[in-house]
């Protein structure tokens, strides 16, 4: 979990449903909220626009009803006769008396010229144009509105008559607080009345109905710009103008308060909060209830999946809903039976030979391991086909595969109470049995060798196996698995250079087996950190007794395992492969031992042994030319001596690597010569210039007639190839003498002298010096 | 001539008389209501002069006058009033009645002589002693029930003997019968 905590299953669901729900929910509240808004606003605008109505008919109606009162006073008698009787206290008087009957808040008297006759204002008069009274004069009345002492009236003016005309009757009406609230009261709004003198200064507010308690002077002077509909922030309002003429001097305010006609809103809008809060709980509660139903079977198949992962065999869980998670259910329990079924195979072909249907090397060593831990006796019988690749390569895999089932078929015939038969290897076949006496043992064996190696017959032709078997008590032979496959191959190895058709496995190989595989990983060591020493054993020229060569002999101290036989190491490193490592090695020290000795005055040529792989070795010629650099004497005078039988492994490579060595300049030596089988032909065509005769014929050359005949006639042979004679093994003064009778030209043996370490060679030199009068004198006995 | 404002259209009926007082000798008329109305309409008569106002009605009448040139009342009476009236001032009297709101009638009691009444084509000829000039200019006094302000007549001044068109400006003609209002109407249909 790199990104903290991650929602379940479950959590998703629940989120998943509340947003939804939320989503939802909120849009249909917007949506609702908007329609309500929509809604509650148009019928403002809807009750506004009957309350204009209104208050025009309103205005009317009052206009009408306050013309016939004044025509009832102007046509009064009394009024007339008043008007007329030019006495200003009576016109006064009368005019006051009449103009309240009336009902009008003020009232003037001017006469045709325009004079005023009378007044119950206080203050100057309004200025009446001369339009007003030719229209009244026409019409009957003239209607107009005006403001005056921060006080709108609506003024008329009606002609007073008797019968002519004979007086302007003009009274002014107050649009007062009274008239705003019967408007008020019947449309349902709030109003207002507001003027102003002229078109370019501000409205002045001068009544409002009542329980309008607001500064909205200053809202509605900014109103002024939208004649009809101001949305403002506390109202919804109509501005309504009284005046006739299109004037806008004069105008009524409609007002509904937004919060009074929002409240239904509002509280729709709670109801509508409250309604999607307890859908939103529900829907909470119901997806809590799903992801529980949903998310426990899921659970239990999580576990369920787990015991199959784990490798346990366990029952289904009951799903008691459908569908999907039932298909899950079905495909994990039909998993798990293919799961076992493969496992099986797994485990049979883990455990089994597809070729023959025995068990493998696993199951063989499984068995063993049993075996072993059971503490039971038991007879291994090994059994490798020697032909098989051959087979395969000259037939076909697939009669090499009739061949191996042939061989497992007659294995399960003869060894019936076998524990198990196996096939562990490409051609191996190993078997454990009951153990058995040694006798009954051996019977039994060579029954099964028989059987075996009796004709088979593959597709009706008879064909004949040879067959190598070995045989292992368990546990006396090996004690765990690791023994025994180290052993059984050894034992195999063995059994392959031996005549015999059954080989015990012979206690004490592994051992030495151990041990050779030490000696290869130390010898390693040893070239590589120089711990190798070299001996040099001095030749003498026969015929002068001087000291003409030495051979470079390699030994090994091992720290632990203390001298080991130079025979030993060298076949091991040529096993492993450490032989030309070793040659280079040798190469480099006796040149570097030689130059000591030049510098200490003594000279001597080499000579040095190579390896019957040495000769295959493309590099070798190279080697030899490298630690030779600079060489103080002629390359003749190095010897490289080569075994009779490494010349005669494989002739042809051999005499190409030695053509390039004596095109080097070395000189080439036969070592070990007439223990091998090399032909004079073969012989003659190696570029070689010299035969050692091998010491098994020199070191009892004294009392040997035959031996004696062979050297003799071998010196004889090599003279006339034009060939160098060298003896080793010159053990006596005798021998000696014979061989420098016989004319042989070089000799090496413990009776001249042992090989010595290199810083002592010059001491061994001085000796052989003081010892040249003995060995160069002729023996009598031999003398001719 | 007199024609209408704005036009040349001749107006008829319209009383024309000079300024200047001379020696007229006083009448007695009669100004009788019969349908509601007064008859006649106009009536012209000389200083002095005495107008008897019978109704003939089967309703009383409430005659009254307002204009200063002769201000009386006769409260509601039925035949003939007890005494005649006096217009002993020069000037325009309307002459209305308190109960018939409609019922209006003209006294015109002149000063002079030297009178006449527009015909159809709105043309007046008057006999002079002396013609007008630019140095003795004559002013005529031109008065008719229309005129806006029927209350005083309209003066020009005369300064040839061969005077142009004069115009005034006259009400409309009252396109209704207003002899009944609506209600007597109704009463009359009953």
């Amino acid at each position: 979990m790199s990104s903290g905590f991650r929602p379940g299953f479950r959590g998703r669901l629940i989120a998943a449903m509340i947003a939804l729900v939320l989503l939802v929910g909120l849009v249909i509240g917007a949506l609702l909220m908007v329609y309500l808004f929509e809604d509650e606003k148009s019928r403002a605008l809807e009750k506004l626009s009957i309350g204009e109505g209104l208050t025009r008919e309103v205005l009317a109606r009052r206009t009408d009803l306050v013309l016939s009162r004044l025509d009832v006073v102007v046509k009064d008698f009394g009024f007339r006769s008043a008007v007329a009787s030019g006495d200003p206290a009576t016109i006064d008087s009368a005019l006051e008396n009449h103009s309240r009957r009336a009902g009008a808040d003020f009232a003037l008297l001017i006469n045709n010229s325009g004079d005023l006759l009378a007044s119950t204002l206080s203050r100057r008069p309004p200025e009446m144009p001369e339009s007003s009274f030719k229209e009244a004069r026409s019409r009957g009345f003239t209607r107009t509105l005006s403001f005056m002492d921060g006080q709108g009236y609506e003024i008329l003016v009606i002609p007073v008559e008797g019968p002519g005309l004979r007086a302007w009757l003009v009274s002014g009406f107050a649009l007062d607080q009274a008239l705003a609230n019967s408007i008020a009261r019947l449309s349902g709004t709030d109003v207002t009345f507001r003027a102003r003198t002229s078109s370019e200064a501000s409205f002045q507010l001068f009544a409002t109905s009542e329980g309008l308690d607001l500064n909205l002077e200053q809202a509605l002077a900014e109103s002024s710009g939208n004649r009809n509909f101001l949305e403002n922030v506390h109202y919804f309002t109509r501005i309504i103008d009284l005046g006739d003429q299109g004037t806008d001097d004069m105008q009524a305010t409609l007002l509904i308060s937004r919060e009074a006609s929002l409240r239904n809103y509002y509280k729709r809008a709670g109801e509508l909060a409250l309604l999607v809060s307890a859908i939103l709980v529900f829907a909470i509660l119901l997806a809590l209830i799903i992801a529980r139903n949903l998310g426990r079977p899921v659970l239990q198949l999580a576990d369920y999946a787990r015991a199959v992962g784990e490798g346990e065999t366990p029952q289904p869980p009951a799903i008691r809903a459908g569908g999907e998670l039932r298909q899950l259910r079905d495909a994990l329990g039909d998993m798990l039976v293919r799961l076992r079924e493969r496992e099986a195979q797994i485990r049979y072909a883990a455990t089994h030979d597809d070729v023959t249907g025995l068990g493998n090397r696993n199951a063989l060593m499984q068995s063993a391991q049993e075996l072993f831990a059971g503490k039971d006796h038991c007879t291994l019988i090994g059994l490798r086909l020697n032909d098989l690749s051959d087979i395969n390569d000259t037939l076909g895999l697939e009669f090499g595969d009739k061949v191996l089932s042939g061989v497992s078929q007659r294995l399960q015939t003869e060894l019936p109470d076998a524990r198990i038969v196996a096939r562990t290897g490409g051609a191996e076949f190993l078997a454990l049995i009951p153990a058995h006496g040694a006798d009954t043992l051996n019977g039994l064996t060579r029954q099964l060798h028989d059987v075996i190696e009796s004709p088979l017959h593959i597709n009706r032709t008879p064909f004949s196996l040879r067959v190598t078997m070995v045989t292992m008590e368990l546990p006396a032979d090996a004690a765990n698995t690791h023994e025994l496959r180290r052993r059984l191959n050894l034992t195999f190895e063995m059994a392959q250079q031996r005549p015999e058709p059954v080989t015990r496995y012979q206690p004490g190989q592994d051992e030495s087996h151990l041990r050779e595989l030490q000696l290869i990983s130390d010898l390693h060591t040893a070239i590589a950190e120089n711990h190798l020493h070299m001996n040099y054993q001095p030749k003498l020229n026969i015929g002068s007794g001087r000291l003409v060569q030495v051979e470079a002999l390699v030994r090994w101290i091992h720290p632990e395992l203390g001298f080991i036989s130079p025979e030993e190491f060298i076949f091991l490193a040529e096993q492993s492969g450490q032989i030309h490592d070793l040659t280079a090695h040798i190469l480099n020290r006796v040149a570097g031992d030689a130059r000591q000795w030049a510098a200490v005055g003594l000279d001597v040529s080499v000579a040095i042994n190579l390896s019957a792989m040495d000769l295959t070795w493309p590099a070798l010629t190279g080697h030899v030319a490298e630690a030779f650099a600079n060489w103080h004497q002629g390359l003749e005078r190095i010897t490289l001596e080569v075994t009779e039988s490494a010349l005669m492994e494989d002739p042809e490579e051999a005499l190409a690597t030695l053509n390039k060595l004596r095109e080097l300049g070395v000189t080439l030596s036969v070592d070990d010569f007439g223990t091998g089988y090399s032909s004079l032909s073969q012989l003659r065509k190696m570029p070689v210039q010299e035969l050692k005769i091998d010491k098994s014929f020199v070191l009892k050359l004294e009392s040997e007639p035959q031996d004696q005949l062979i050297v003799k006639s071998t010196i004889d042979m090599a003279h006339g190839l034009g060939l160098k004679v060298v003896a080793e093994g010159i053990e006596s003064l005798n021998a000696w003498h014979l061989l420098q009778q016989w004319g042989c030209d070089l000799g090496q043996g413990f009776y001249l002298s042992r090989p010595v370490a290199p810083v002592d060679l010059p001491e061994t030199a001085k000796s052989l010096v003081a010892r040249r009068q003995e060995l160069t004198q002729i023996a009598p006995e031999h003398s001719r | 001539m007199i024609n209408l404002t704005g036009g040349n259209t001749p107006v008829a009926d319209a009383l024309v008389y000079l300024d200047k007082p001379d020696t007229t000798t006083p009448v007695s008329a009669e100004i009788y209501q019969k349908d509601r109305r007064f008859h006649p309409h106009v009536t012209v008569i000389p200083v002095g002069s005495h107008v008897e106002f019978p109704n003939r009605d089967n309703t009383q009448h409430h005659v009254y006058s307002f204009s200063p040139a002769k201000t009386f009342n006769i409260e509601l009476y039925a035949g003939k009033p007890e005494a005649p009236v006096l217009f002993d001032k020069p000037g325009i009297v309307e002459l209305g009645c308190n109960i018939h709101d409609h019922m209006q009638a003209f006294i015109v009691v002149t000063a002079t002589s030297k009178i006449g009444r527009t015909n159809g084509n709105g043309r007046v000829t008057l006999s002079l002693e002396q013609s007008p000039s630019p140095e003795r200019p004559l002013t005529l006094n031109i008065w008719h029930p229309r005129l806006t302000d029927n209350t005083k007549p309209v003066r020009r001044t005369l300064e040839s003997i061969n005077p142009d068109a004069i115009t005034i400006e006259l009400e409309p003609e009252p396109t209704a019968d207003g002899s009944m209002n609506l209600l007597q109407q109704r009463f009359r249909e009953l």
